[in-house]
């Protein structure tokens, strides 16, 4: 019985060992990649960005807001936060990753729509935080974001079931093949491709959701931006104008918004009803911009923030 | 609670040390704990299932004595009629009532009739078909003669709610169990070390193969009216492969289980994708269900029509097998299923090769030669067409799926949907099986001394569970 037990525990041990090791390799490698999933994550945990103006939002945000046209009007380094498929809960949490290894910036770019207030896990390409669920901060706040403790906890069981993402995480890092799934530019991706108004048709209404608690976390960080001179400006980007005649509780989300703008001082910019919006060659669905409509969006975008002189 | 989740290894860690330890070699004590454990991994799936099982212990326990101590034999037909009404009472009720008044509901509305019935809110306790089998065959087989009740309650409530084979068998007989059960169990090194191979066997059957064969499969049938007919065929075979890594890995995972505790359990499977006709197929697939029909209901159904000579036999088969679809559940594809599967015996029946077990011929590189591989391959065709009919929904469905796979797109290339990965698992299924024909299963490797390999083995067997491990499928055989 001991001999069986002792042998039991050592070969648990050396299971532990070459787990930590595949987890460690996996890791390594998916970080190595230029998969857009985890690129900025892992810009930001090498303290690669420390920008002086960021974006953060959505997929709005990512899709629509072009780091090199910013950069170039503004003279300054910015970098895109844009986090696909999640409200501002999950962007405030991307941002006190930024802080812990980046320097603060100068002026965030917050783009709000009617998603930007709801709550949400992390449910949509989960894989993207898998390299770096042991970071400290991460670690302790992905519990409340629909991880669980034991990915939280034990190497490599994150990853099981995800062959593809453990198959590149092994191939990048033993040199075997480079990935770059649709690769971002200081975490700018454009969207490519032709108009589709499918999605716009099956839809009747679209109705901006405000939970409570990330009204709160809303308001802890505007209050934290202007405690450490953090300029903010909200801007709701260009969404196709028939898209946004289907926005219900139109009015009380507006005010909502306008409520943060006048206590902290923040400008709202506001694109819905910008000429963008009512040609569909400029985008891909009705509430994505193309490549074309993202960068002539940025330019007029970063010429008003030039004139209002940021 | 399943198997493959961390709720049961930590479950089962401290259950084995406590079964290990203070109670070391204290045999009451450890039936106690395992009664215990046993009902507590029963009541967590719902603890408004268990005292079901507890009252029914109970009443077959006093049911087996009454029968024994019986002064006459009428008295003791009286008790046995008692317990087959309770036991097969109890399956028509929770597994049948609903399939019988949507049966009469149908068949009066074909008839012109409207009818109010309406199907009943029944929970099915899990493990019924199986716990109840176990009790029905105590009762019996006292009756017959063969054995004594125990008059020690706690080792027949054990073998009733054991905990490794409660949910999906094997169903052991009561001379098996509960004799290990009464006697002193020392820990035993190379049966803890077999089990712990044997389950690691069936979680890579269960994991990789099951499991991802799952995925394809239930994509392929739910939308199989506009899949080609090779894609149709792939979907039965892997249905098959599924079918079989899911029971079969349950099955090592729960012998396993048992050879850890120190319990020899009932072999359930005998590798029967390397059957050679129907007859081999069912002498090795699920043993423990096949054997109880054969000795409940084929073998005095076989003696009753022994007159009326090989339709004799038919008839019993055909019976079989109704039955066996039945315990599967209240639905007319498994009834089907059953149907078919005894027709297929006739051509043996009538042959008179239906016992014959045909010895497997090896050519020299070690594989099974061309006549014998043919029948396999044949024999695998068969079962599948017929798990084509047990996997869908409806005969309606299962007709229409067999009658897509005749058709002149079975000559296009079947969709993949990335499942290259899954045929070189299932090559290392076949492939390992083949080579361990002989042994109770596929990780049994005493015969390899160093241990250095035996390791290496056993992770790269871990390794292929992690990179090919699919998503999580419940066990097939729960729902029965």
């Amino acid at each position: 019985m001991r001999e069986f037990c002792l042998k039991i525990i050592g070969f648990f041990l050396l299971l532990l060992f070459l787990v930590c090791l595949l987890d460690i390799i996996i890791s390594t490698g998916l970080r190595q990649t230029e998969d857009y999933r985890f690129q900025s994550w892992t810009d930001i945990v090498d303290s690669k960005i420390n920008a002086d103006v960021l974006i953060m939002g959505n997929s709005r945000a990512f899709s629509h807001y072009s780091t090199g046209i910013i950069d170039s009007v503004l003279n300054v380094n910015s970098y895109n936060l844009g986090i696909g498929g999640h409200p501002f809960n999950v962007q405030y949490l991307k941002y006190k990753l930024y802080e812990k290894y980046n320097v603060k910036p100068k002026l965030i770019v917050q783009n709000i729509d009617f998603s930007t207030l709801n709550s949400s896990k992390i449910g949509h390409e989960r894989e993207q935080l898998f390299p770096f669920v042991f970071d400290g901060l991460l670690n302790h706040y992905l519990v409340n974001f629909g991880y669980n403790r034991l990915e939280l906890t034990l190497p490599l069981y994150r990853y099981f079931g995800y062959q593809m993402v453990i198959k590149n995480g092994m191939f990048e890092y033993f040199g075997i093949k480079h990935y770059n799934l649709q690769p971002s530019y200081k975490g700018y991706r454009p969207e490519q491709g032709k108009w589709d108004g499918s999605e716009l048709e099956k839809l009747s209404i679209i109705k901006p959701s405000m939970d409570q608690t990330t009204i709160r976390l809303f308001d802890e960080y505007l209050l934290y931006c202007k405690k450490n001179n953090i300029k903010v400006v909200f801007v709701n980007t260009p969404v196709y104008y028939k898209a946004t005649r289907k926005l219900a509780n139109k009015v009380k989300f507006n005010s909502l918004i306008y409520s943060f703008s006048k206590k902290y001082n923040i400008p709202y910019m506001d694109y819905t009803n910008d000429s963008l919006c009512y040609d569909t060659s400029y985008f891909t669905v009705a509430v994505h911009l193309n490549k074309k409509g993202a960068e002539l969006f940025s330019l007029k975008l970063s010429n008003d923030l030039k004139k209002m002189g940021y | 609670m399943v198997f493959n989740s961390i709720e049961f290894v930590v479950f089962f860690a401290f259950f084995f040390l406590v079964y290990y330890f203070p109670l070391k070699e204290k045999t009451n004590f450890q039936n106690i704990f395992l009664l215990i454990s046993s009902y507590f991994f029963y009541a967590w799936a719902s603890w408004k299932i268990l005292p079901i099982l507890v009252l029914t212990t109970i009443f077959f326990y006093w049911l087996g004595i009454a029968i024994y101590s019986a002064t006459n034999d009428k008295i003791k037909i009286r008790y046995l009629v008692s317990g087959l009404v309770v036991g097969i009472g109890m399956l028509l009720y929770f597994k049948y009532t609903n399939f019988l008044i949507t049966s009469f509901t149908d068949l009066f509305e074909m008839l012109g009739f409207q009818t109010n019935m309406h199907t009943l809110k029944i929970i099915l306790p899990l493990g019924v078909s199986f716990y109840t089998f176990r009790l029905l065959s105590y009762v019996i087989d006292i009756n017959r003669g063969k054995y004594e009740p125990t008059r020690d309650f706690v080792a027949f409530a054990t073998y009733v709610a054991f905990f490794p084979t409660i949910l999906s068998g094997p169903i052991d007989r009561p001379n098996t169990l509960i004799p290990q059960l009464q006697k002193k169990r020392i820990f035993d090194n190379d049966l803890a070390v077999d089990g712990c191979q044997q389950i690691l066997w069936g979680l890579f059957k269960k994991m990789v193969v099951a499991d991802n064969c799952a995925t394809y499969v239930d994509q392929v049938y739910s939308s199989f009216q506009s899949q080609s007919a090779s894609t149709l065929l792939l979907g039965a075979f892997l249905y098959t492969f599924q079918l079989y890594a899911d029971f079969s890995g349950y099955s090592d995972i729960a012998i396993g289980l048992g050879k850890l505790l120190g319990f020899n359990l009932t072999k359930n499977f005998n590798y029967p994708l390397f059957a050679q006709n129907i007859a081999d197929y069912w002498r090795r697939w699920h043993i423990s269900l096949t054997s109880w029909l054969t000795d409940y209901v084929f073998m005095p159904l076989n003696i009753k029509w022994r007159n009326i000579g090989n339709w004799g036999m038919i008839f019993g088969i055909i019976v079989n097998f109704l039955i066996c679809g039945l315990w599967h559940g209240g639905k007319w594809t498994f009834v089907l299923w059953g149907l078919y599967n005894g027709l297929l015996y006739i051509p043996l029946i009538l042959t008179g090769t239906i016992f014959k077990k045909n010895k497997l011929e090896i050519n020299s590189l070690g594989f099974p030669k061309l006549k014998h591989f043919g029948n396999m391959l044949l024999t695998f065709l068969l079962v599948s067409f017929g798990q084509i009919i047990f996997r869908a929904k409806s005969i309606e469905q299962a007709v229409n799926y067999i009658r897509r796979i005749f058709d002149m797109s079975l000559f296009r290339a079947p969709l993949l949907l990335g499942i290259n990965g899954l045929f070189f698992c299932i090559f290392i299924l076949l492939f390992i099986e083949w080579v361990q024909r002989t042994k109770s299963n596929g990780l049994e490797i005493h015969s390899i001394r160093m241990g250095a390999v035996r390791w290496s083995i056993y992770l790269s067997i871990l390794v292929l569970i992690f990179f090919f491990g699919g998503h999580s499928e419940t066990f097939i055989y729960f729902q029965f």
